[in-house]
C-alpha cells in the first residue's frame, strides 16, 4: 500500500516539550485522525508536516519520494489549515479568494464561490461581505474549510476541524471527508486532529494516537478493534481481570476497560462481557494506559 | 502562481490582501489627510474657545509647531506600518507560512511594504511641501524642512527595522514611537541650527538609502533564523 505520508522519527525539542521520534505512516486514500489529549504534540507534528514549523530532527517522505516541504510542487499537494484564525481577521471571502488564488497554483475561485454557498457563507463576489471577526468560530471554520477544499489537492491536513463545529456541522464535514476521497478514489488522503472521537468515528479508517509527544499506538480503525477487547464485569472479578486489561476503570458495582483480543478468553472465564469497542472507547482506553505508563 | 514569478506587488497581496499600489495610496492618502486633519483641529480648538482663527492660524505659520505636526503624522504611519508582524501565533501566520514561495514570498511582501512606506513618507512630505507653498500652513524653511523631516524619517525606518531585532515585544513597541519621534525631532530642530541650508539633509538621505537596504536585510535575515519556522 501506498503512503501518502511516512513519518521517520521526526523530533522537534522546545524548552518544556520535546515531540519524540514519531514513527507512523498516513495510508493513501483513507481519512487518518490524530488522536491524543491535550499537549499530546498533533498540531506539532501537523505543524512540522505542512511545513508550519521546523523539525529538530527525523524526515518525512511524501506520496512515496517528496521530503523536501519548502518545495511548491509538495506544498501545493497539501492543503492545510488550523484550528483557529487561519486568516487575519479583518479579512473577507473576497481577499481570501484573491490571497489564495496568488498563494497557491491549484485554487479554484468558482469553487470557493460554490462551497461558501453550500456552507451559507454568503457569496464571496458579492460587495458587501462581513470580515471573519464577525463570524461565529463554527462560520470561521467552515470558511477554512471551503478555502482549503477550493485547491485541487491530494492531502488534507486538517488541525481539529470539528472541534469549533456543531454536531449537524460535524456530519457535514465526515460527508466532506468522504467525498473528498471518493471525487479521486486511492489517490487522495486526509490527516486530521480530533477531539471529538465519536463525531468523527464515521470519518475515520486510520488512526494514529498519541501521547506525551510520542506515537503510542497506530493502525487501521477495523483492525484496531480486533486487537483489542471492551471488557465489563462485576466488581467481585474486577481484581482477577485487572492484571490483564490495558486500561481500567470501575466502581462499586462493576467494572469496564480494554484489553487486547488475545486475553479475551482468559477474562471471559471471570465472568465478564467482552464486546467490540467503538473508536471512543479504544482511544479512552489507550489514552488512559499512557496517562499511567507516564505516572 | 509560481513562487518565482511572483511579484513584490502580488506577494503583498497574498499577505494583506492589497496591492502594494492600492496600499500605498491608501497610506498616502491617509497619512495626508491626518496631517491636513491636525492642522484644521489645532487651528479650530482654539477658534471654538473664542480665539481668532486669523491669528491662531498666522501663530502657526512659519512655526515650528507645523513641522511638529508634520514630522509626528508621517512618523505615526511609519511606526504602524513598520510594525506589522505575522509570527506563526498571529491570526494568518500559519497560512502564510504554506503559500508558495514560503518565505521567499515573506521576503517579497517586506519589500513591497517597504517601497510603499517610503513612497507613503514621500508623499506626505510632498502635501506638507505644497501646502506650503499654497500658502495655507507655512513651515519655519519651507521645502528645506520638508528635506530634513524626510531625511531623519527615513533614517527611522531603518531604525524601525532594527528594533525588530530586539526580542522582548514589549521593549520593542514601546521604544519605537521614541527612536522614530527622535529622528523626526532632529529634522525639525537641524533646519533652525544651520539655517535652513539643506546639504546636511541631502548627505542623510544618501546614507539612508543603504542603511534601509542592510537594515531589511538584517530583519528579514534575523526572522528568518528566529521566527519563521521555529
Amino acid at each position: 500500500m501506498n503512503n501518502a505520508i511516512e513519518i521517520n522519527g521526526i523530533t522537534k525539542k522546545y524548552k518544556d516539550f520535546t515531540l519524540g521520534g514519531v514513527q507512523a505512516v498516513v495510508p493513501c486514500g483513507f481519512a487518518t485522525a490524530l488522536i491524543g489529549a491535550n499537549g499530546a504534540g498533533k498540531t506539532t507534528l501537523i505543524d512540522i508536516l505542512c511545513g508550519v514549523t521546523g523539525k529538530t530532527g527525523g524526515e518525512a517522505v511524501y506520496f512515496g519520494d517528496m521530503t523536501d516541504i519548502d518545495d511548491d510542487k509538495l506544498r501545493n499537494r497539501i492543503g492545510y489549515c488550523s484550528s483557529t484564525n487561519f486568516f487575519p481577521l479583518d479579512w473577507t471571502l473576497k481577499k481570501i479568494a484573491d490571497s489564495m488564488e496568488l498563494g497557491f497554483d491549484n485554487f479554484d475561485r468558482q469553487r470557493f464561490a460554490e462551497l461558501c454557498r453550500r456552507f451559507k457563507l454568503g457569496d464571496p463576489t458579492e460587495k458587501k461581505q462581513k470580515k471573519l471577526m464577525k463570524l461565529s468560530d463554527g462560520n470561521k471554520m467552515r470558511t477554512y474549510l471551503a478555502a482549503v477544499l477550493a485547491r485541487d489537492t491530494e492531502l488534507l491536513v486538517l488541525d481539529e476541524p470539528a472541534s469549533s463545529l456543531d454536531p449537524l456541522a460535524r456530519d457535514v464535514l465526515c460527508d466532506l471527508f468522504r467525498e473528498y476521497l471518493s471525487e479521486r478514489d486511492g489517490e487522495r488522503s486526509v490527516l486530521f486532529s480530533t477531539h471529538n472521537i465519536a463525531d468523527m468515528e464515521y470519518a475515520t479508517d486510520h488512526a494514529i494516537f498519541m501521547a506525551n509527544g510520542k506515537v503510542i499506538e497506530q493502525g487501521f480503525v477495523e483492525d484496531l478493534k480486533e486487537k483489542y477487547i471492551l471488557v465489563h464485569g462485576d466488581a467481585e472479578n474486577a481484581d482477577k481481570a485487572r492484571p490483564f486489561m490495558i486500561s481500567f476503570s470501575g466502581g462499586r458495582t462493576g467494572f469496564e476497560g480494554i484489553a487486547l483480543a488475545e486475553n479475551a478468553e482468559m477474562l471471559r472465564a471471570y465472568d465478564t462481557a467482552v464486546e467490540t469497542p467503538t473508536l471512543q472507547q479504544l482511544s479512552v482506553g489507550i489514552l488512559r494506559k499512557a496517562e499511567e505508563d507516564e505516572k | 502562481m509560481k513562487s518565482n514569478s511572483l511579484t513584490l506587488s502580488q506577494a503583498h497581496k497574498i499577505y494583506t490582501g492589497n496591492s502594494m499600489g492600492l496600499y500605498t495610496l491608501k497610506l498616502s492618502v491617509g497619512g495626508v489627510l491626518m496631517y491636513l486633519a491636525t492642522l484644521l483641529t489645532m487651528v479650530l480648538l482654539p477658534a471654538l474657545d473664542g480665539g481668532n482663527i486669523t491669528t491662531v492660524w498666522s501663530d502657526y505659520n512659519a512655526s515650528a509647531i507645523t513641522n511638529t505636526f508634520l514630522t509626528m503624522d508621517a512618523g505615526i504611519v511609519l511606526m504602524i506600518t513598520g510594525l506589522i508582524h505575522y509570527d506563526k501565533q498571529l491570526p494568518g501566520g500559519k497560512y502564510f507560512r504554506t503559500v508558495n514561495g514560503g518565505f521567499d514570498t515573506y521576503r517579497k511582501m517586506k519589500n513591497a511594504s517597504l517601497i510603499a512606506r517610503v513612497i507613503t513618507l514621500i508623499s506626505i512630505m510632498g502635501a506638507g511641501a505644497i501646502i506650503d507653498r499654497l500658502g495655507l500652513f507655512k513651515l519655519a524653511f519651507g521645502t528645506s524642512d520638508v528635506i530634513y523631516i524626510g531625511a531623519f524619517l527615513l533614517i527611522s525606518i531603518g531604525l524601525v527595522n532594527f528594533m525588530n531585532l530586539i526580542r522582548n515585544p514589549v521593549v520593542r513597541e514601546l521604544s519605537t514611537p521614541f527612536i522614530i519621534f527622535a529622528a523626526g525631532l532632529l529634522g525639525v530642530i537641524l533646519p533652525n541650527i544651520l539655517d535652513g541650508k539643506i546639504y546636511f539633509a541631502l548627505a542623510v538621505a544618501v546614507i539612508a538609502v543603504p542603511f534601509i537596504v542592510i537594515s531589511q536585510k538584517v530583519m528579514l535575515n534575523d526572522y528568518k533564523k528566529r521566527k519563521w519556522s521555529k
